[in-house]
Parts: structure tokens; C-alpha cells; sequence
């Protein structure tokens, strides 16, 4: 085993673990805000509102985004020739990948930590405003995704 | 040596810190979610625990996708 297989095995699975900080970030920054949002609402004697659970959950899906690309590259770590060949690609994809996803899913709890506060304040309006700013930070991380699954180096057909 | 080890030495590697990072910031954010948590019901008079447990349950997920996820990689 070289360095170089070293580096691209490596590459691929920490991935994984750079998205699901992001998403862990992400959602306990909004739940945070949203215990905050609770206490609120509860104080005031008025009913809790749920839709705080949807912004807070949100983040959760970069870590499927990441998951669809590390098992992707999983594929090619059978074949230990191009893993080899590629090594520097399949470290830079895992490293790319992982990038986007947290910062894209920490950025989208960030969203959600304003947006819980933006709803509690402004008793209920504008949630629909906020699903559209949490989707367009979402959709970096599904292009994240996407154009990195389309640098995968191909496997030779099975004979 | 397990031939496994030398032969996916850097997937090995790999899985232990990214299954770290994944527990570990799943761990730490259900903490934090949990003592705004305390702070809310004991602000709101006792409302809210199914909720607070849900937004909880939320950031336990991603600590289970952590695991699940790289356990399905692991090198026969």
C-alpha cells in the first residue's frame, strides 16, 4: 500500500464524517432557537408551534447527500488499481464533498436559528419566505453533490 | 497482521475520525439543544418536553447516520 491509496481511502469516508458535523451543528443551532422560541410562546400562556421542528430539521439531509457520493467512491475502492491512479481526485472529491455539505448544512441552521426567532417575533408570517432561503442553501449542497458525483472516476466494464 | 488492516489502512483511519466527528458533534449539540431545552420548560411552566425531545431526537439521527453509514463501508 502506498501513501498516495492511503490518502484516497481516506479521502472517501471522511466525507461522511465533515457533513454530519455540519448537520449536527446546523440543528442545534435552530433547536437552540427554537427551545428559546418554546419558552417564549410558553411563558405567554400561548400554544407552542411546530413548524419550528421542519426549520430545525432541515440540516439533516446533507448527510444523505454525502452518503449517496461516499457510497459512489465506495464502488471504486474495490478496484485498488484505480484508486491508485486517481488517488489525489478521489481524496479531493472526499475532502470537496465534505466541505460543501457542512458548511451548506451549518449555514442552513443558521437560516433556520434566525428564522425560528424571525416566526416567534412575528407570531407565525413569513415561513414560507424562510423554506425559500433554507431550499436556495440547500440546493449548494444538492450541487455540491450532483457536479462532484460527475468527477468519480468511471470502472472498467465487467467482462 | 490482518492483511485487511495493511491492504485498507487508510479507510480504517478514515472511518474512526469520521465516526468520531459524527459522534462527537452529534453528542455535543443534543447537549446543548437539551439545556436550552431545560431553560425552555422551565421557563414555559412545563411546556413543550415532547417538542424539545423531537428537536433532540432530530440531532440523535445524525449520530446514528454516522455510524450506519460507515459501518456499510467497512472493509470485508
Amino acid at each position: 500500500m502506498t501513501a498516495l491509496t492511503f490518502l484516497g481511502q481516506m479521502g472517501i469516508v471522511l466525507m461522511l464524517g465533515l457533513a454530519a458535523f455540519g448537520s449536527s451543528v446546523g440543528i442545534g443551532m435552530a433547536g437552540q432557537s427554537a427551545a428559546g422560541a418554546w419558552g417564549k410562546a410558553g411563558k405567554a400562556g400561548k400554544q407552542l408551534n411546530f413548524t419550528y421542528i421542519i426549520l430545525l430539521g432541515m440540516p439533516i439531509s446533507q448527510t444523505l447527500y454525502a452518503m449517496i457520493v461516499m457510497n459512489k467512491l465506495g464502488q471504486v475502492l474495490q478496484n485498488s488499481e484505480i484508486v491508485l491512479a486517481n488517488a489525489g481526485l478521489i481524496f479531493g472529491i472526499g475532502l470537496a464533498t465534505g466541505l460543501g455539505e457542512m458548511l451548506s448544512a451549518w449555514m442552513q441552521g443558521l437560516i433556520g436559528a434566525a428564522g425560528i426567532r424571525s416566526l416567534s417575533e412575528s407570531e407565525g408570517k413569513g415561513f414560507a419566505f424562510l423554506l425559500i432561503a433554507m431550499g436556495i442553501v440547500e440546493t449548494v449542497g444538492i450541487f455540491a453533490m450532483v457536479f462532484l458525483l460527475g468527477m468519480v472516476p468511471e470502472l472498467p466494464a465487467a467482462a | 497482521m490482518n492483511p485487511n488492516t495493511t491492504t485498507h489502512a487508510g479507510t480504517f483511519l478514515g472511518i474512526g475520525i469520521a465516526g468520531g466527528l459524527a459522534e462527537m458533534f452529534s453528542a455535543w449539540l443534543q447537549g446543548l439543544i437539551g439545556a436550552a431545552g431545560c431553560r425552555s420548560i422551565s421557563e414555559g411552566q412545563g411546556k413543550g418536553l415532547v417538542f424539545i425531545i423531537i428537536a433532540m431526537g432530530i440531532v440523535e439521527t445524525v449520530g446514528l447516520f454516522g455510524f450506519v453509514f460507515l459501518l456499510l463501508v467497512l472493509p470485508k
